[in-house]
């Protein structure tokens, strides 16, 4: 497979293909990221289409000696951030489907749970989302997602604790225990 | 209450993070402190969810959608002209302060130029027909029978090829990006002999040419031109092979249509 970098140069100097190439490879995983990120299907689709035309604009100032994916992805991370901060009235956890529901974690059907996690994490302040989302959506290391999201990675581990803890805290707020 | 070293232990053993004896510290430390153990299970646990979250699929039109409003703002294409390409070739290391003496050896050099061909061809000058392979091509000398151009979207390449065939010459212009090894083979009958072959960029390759055979083992970026004369005067089939650690990848036959 033809590396990243090489296909962010060709698409640099206008080759179509190229960049075809590109948006084949990741509109995916940045559309996932941006609805982890928005948890509103709509929002994401506009996002990823925002984040690509941006790529594409500027594909120029690419360092073909950086990893494409971290450079993508940033842009993809700085897009979701600015779009919850337009918005303003980000998505709210809906709490009521879980109120006062006292039992055991394991008990809770699946895709209750992958729910339930989803709520807790629109609950979390956005920069503690991305960190979360790249942690476990991407699988990224400490030293990547640093890299994405341009903060220290002492940073990304304090903010990776924080927000686990908070998701914690939701979830037994809403009722479960393990 | 559960000690913030021991937190930082099970986040870092959460993320895969810690080494053998902070991991074995942690175990101690968990074996004897159940609130810690559970705390450790509940943060584990919200980890198992995430891996049960399944990927979302992206709506059927959004790549189309992001295509077309790219091209829409379609790129300039930067590709450098063929003359600057010849430039750089021909003068990679170019400093300024060379410029002016080179400037002024070209322009003695052009007129002691004009004023011999002036002198030389004076008959043909009125027929500029007849200066082939200069400013104007003899009849037929450059016609295309044909040309061909194949795009390569493969494993371990890409990029693409272009194949003209004139009448007394194939030429095939390769553009290819590769992070693997490929031998790209053109096979020819009598009549198409192998004239050379010009890397337009620095590149690994090596050429090996047989009889009916010419080889170009290429890694990297690079575009080529190749030039075969054809005896045949109505254009040769070339085939062209590519492979990869001996596997092959791709494989044609390039006829010439035109006559």
């Amino acid at each position: 497979m033809v590396d990243d970098s090489r296909l962010a140069v060709r698409a640099a100097r206008g080759d179509g293909r190229a960049f075809e190439k590109i948006v084949e490879r990741y509109d995916r995983t940045i559309y996932n990221l941006a609805y982890r990120m928005v948890r509103n299907e709509d929002d994401a689709e506009d996002i990823t289409q925002a984040v690509f035309i941006k790529v594409f604009r500027k594909l120029d100032t690419f360092d073909p000696d950086r990893k494409l994916f971290s450079w993508l992805y940033r842009i993809a991370v700085n897009e979701c951030l600015n779009h919850l901060k337009r918005r303003k009235h980000e998505v709210v956890a809906d709490h009521d489907y879980a109120v006062a529901r006292q039992c055991p974690w394991d008990d809770v059907a699946r895709g209750e749970r992958s729910e339930l996690l989803e709520g807790a994490l629109m609950e979390l302040k956005p920069e503690y989302r991305v960190v979360i989302v790249l942690k476990y959506f991407l699988e990224f290391s400490y030293r990547e997602i640093s890299d994405i999201a341009g903060i220290p990675e002492k940073t990304v581990k304090s903010r990776l604790f924080t927000a686990r803890q908070q998701m914690r805290d939701a979830l037994m707020g809403l009722g479960y225990r393990r | 209450m559960i000690e913030r070293h021991y937190i930082e232990l099970i986040n870092g053993e959460i993320d895969g993070v810690n080494t053998p004896e902070q991991s074995s510290e942690l175990g101690r430390y968990l074996e004897t402190h159940p609130e810690a153990e559970r705390y450790y299970d509940e943060l584990r646990e919200i980890g198992r969810t995430f891996e049960e979250i399944e990927e979302l699929d992206p709506p059927s039109g959004l790549r189309r959608a992001i295509l077309a409003s790219t091209s829409r703002r379609a790129r300039r294409p930067q590709r450098e002209s063929y003359l600057a390409r010849i430039r750089e070739t021909l003068m990679p290391q170019a400093r300024p302060r060379y410029a002016f003496a080179f400037v002024a050896g070209a322009l003695v050099g052009f007129c002691v130029f004009a004023v011999s061909s002036l002198v030389m061809l004076r008959g043909t000058i009125a027929q500029p027909d007849g200066l082939y392979g200069t400013l104007t091509a003899g009849p037929g000398a450059t016609e295309i029978l044909s040309s061909e151009c194949i795009p390569f979207d493969l494993p371990h390449l890409y990029g693409g090829a272009c194949i003209e065939h004139s009448k007394d010459a194939v030429q095939a212009n390769l553009d290819l990006a590769t992070d693997e090894e490929i031998h790209i083979i053109f096979e020819y009958d009598d009549q198409i002999r192998f004239e050379g072959l010009r890397a337009l960029d620095e590149s690994e390759h090596t050429v090996r040419i047989e009889r009916n055979r010419a080889e170009l083992i290429h890694r990297g970026e690079c575009g080529y031109v190749l030039v075969f004369s054809d005896a045949s005067d109505t254009g040769s089939p070339l085939h062209v092979s590519i492979t990869a650690d001996d596997a092959l990848l791709f494989e044609r036959s390039i006829v010439p249509s035109g006559e």
